[in-house]
């Protein structure tokens, strides 16, 4: 895991040096494996492939992060933080790409939403888990097998 | 057994519709997914499900409005919804089966069929058709609108049609391979596969 995280560092640096060369109107970065990818307020995009997080910005690599476990979604905050669930937890990273907390989500997560209001809502196992932004409290959870009866 | 929810439709500041999946329903279909929820934001309770179209099996939605969602259903069509009644629907209008949804211009929604080859133009107030149009190439990924223009990432490029789906230019994306999907961002566009992220200047 840690040599693929190194391996996905050199490899955006190398090419986004070539992607800066290659002129002002686009750039691209290789990037193996991508499970998910945002657009972070401020600028850049977060990408997750392996068990990282990484954030290019003008065709350069800002910061990477390295998870726990396989980061499987990635959302932007509404302060520039970026937000990631891998394994059976949700981390909020700061604009600079800084662990900010790591919640619960007791399950693997599938889809993370982050609301105006900064609420984070985590696809999990079996529903829905609402998070506050500011230090990762739980807020509720819901679960549509008490209401669905498909 | 519930399964996870895996889409997120705002409506209004109290309230949000959710895609999810029920385990022992999706094991047995090829898409989609299995309930529309509208979920109460304060205390995670459910305010209404939409019952009138099972069986369910939905491939996408859309919202306009608090109270003007559009579902692609497999068995059911394109339905409108005003996220209020379980059993009420505004309009109902089967025919291809549509796999993405997406608010555009003109107040209307933009349909990706399964083909992916070919698009239209949806009136909300309706669920009639007011213009179609073939794709040069079959679409990868869901497009994205940006208020003028749409963006439709295909094989090795970015397909951009007006708001009447009219060509409007196209732009070749070398690498963009497979299943890609639009983020727009400022003056810029993101295309992201598996192993690439490309961005452009629009």
């Amino acid at each position: 895991m840690r040599r693929f995280f190194w391996f996905i560092v050199a490899s955006a640096i190398v090419l986004a040096l070539q992607a800066a060369a290659a002129g002002a109107s686009g750039w691209e970065v290789r990037v193996p494996g991508i499970a998910d990818s945002a657009v972070v307020l401020g600028g850049g995009i977060a990408v997750a492939s392996g068990d990282s997080v990484s954030l290019f910005r003008e065709g350069s690599l800002e910061w990477a992060w390295k998870a726990e476990d396989r980061v499987r979604e990635v959302a932007a905050g509404t302060d520039g933080s970026v937000f990631a669930a891998f394994g059976s937890s949700l981390a909020k990273l700061s604009a600079e790409g800084k662990p900010l907390w790591v919640s619960d989500t007791y399950e693997l997560a599938y889809s993370v939403h982050v609301l105006e209001d900064g609420m984070i809502l985590v696809g999990y196992e079996y529903g829905l888990l609402a998070f506050e932004p500011v230090r990762g409290k739980l807020l509720w959870e819901h679960y549509a097998h008490e209401e669905c009866d498909t | 057994m519930p399964g996870p929810v895996r889409s997120y439709f705002t409506l209004d500041d109290r309230r949000i519709a959710i895609i999810g999946e029920v385990y022992d329903l999706s094991g047995l279909r090829e898409n989609g997914q299995d309930y529309v929820n509208v979920v109460d934001l304060r205390r995670g309770t459910t305010d209404e499900q939409f019952e009138v179209i099972k069986p369910f099996d939905i491939f996408d939605a859309v919202t306009l409005g608090p109270e003007l969602m559009v579902v692609s259903v497999k068995y059911s069509g394109l339905v409108r919804w005003n996220t209020r009644d379980m059993y009420g629907f505004d309009w109902r209008v089967k025919g291809d089966p549509v796999e993405y949804l997406l608010a555009g211009g003109k107040d209307s929604i933009l349909a990706v069929y399964f083909q992916r080859d070919r698009i239209s133009l949806i009136s909300p107030s309706d669920g009639r058709i007011s213009a179609e149009a073939r794709l040069s190439a079959p679409a990868t990924g869901k497009p994205a609108w940006d208020g003028t223009h749409y963006y439709i990432p295909a094989e090795g490029k970015v397909m951009i049609l007006d708001a009447d789906l009219r060509a409007s230019s196209e732009i070749t994306v070398p690498g963009l391979i497979g299943e890609a999907r639009v983020h727009l961002a400022g003056k810029g566009v993101y295309l992201v596969d598996m192993d690439s992220v490309h961005y452009l200047q629009r």
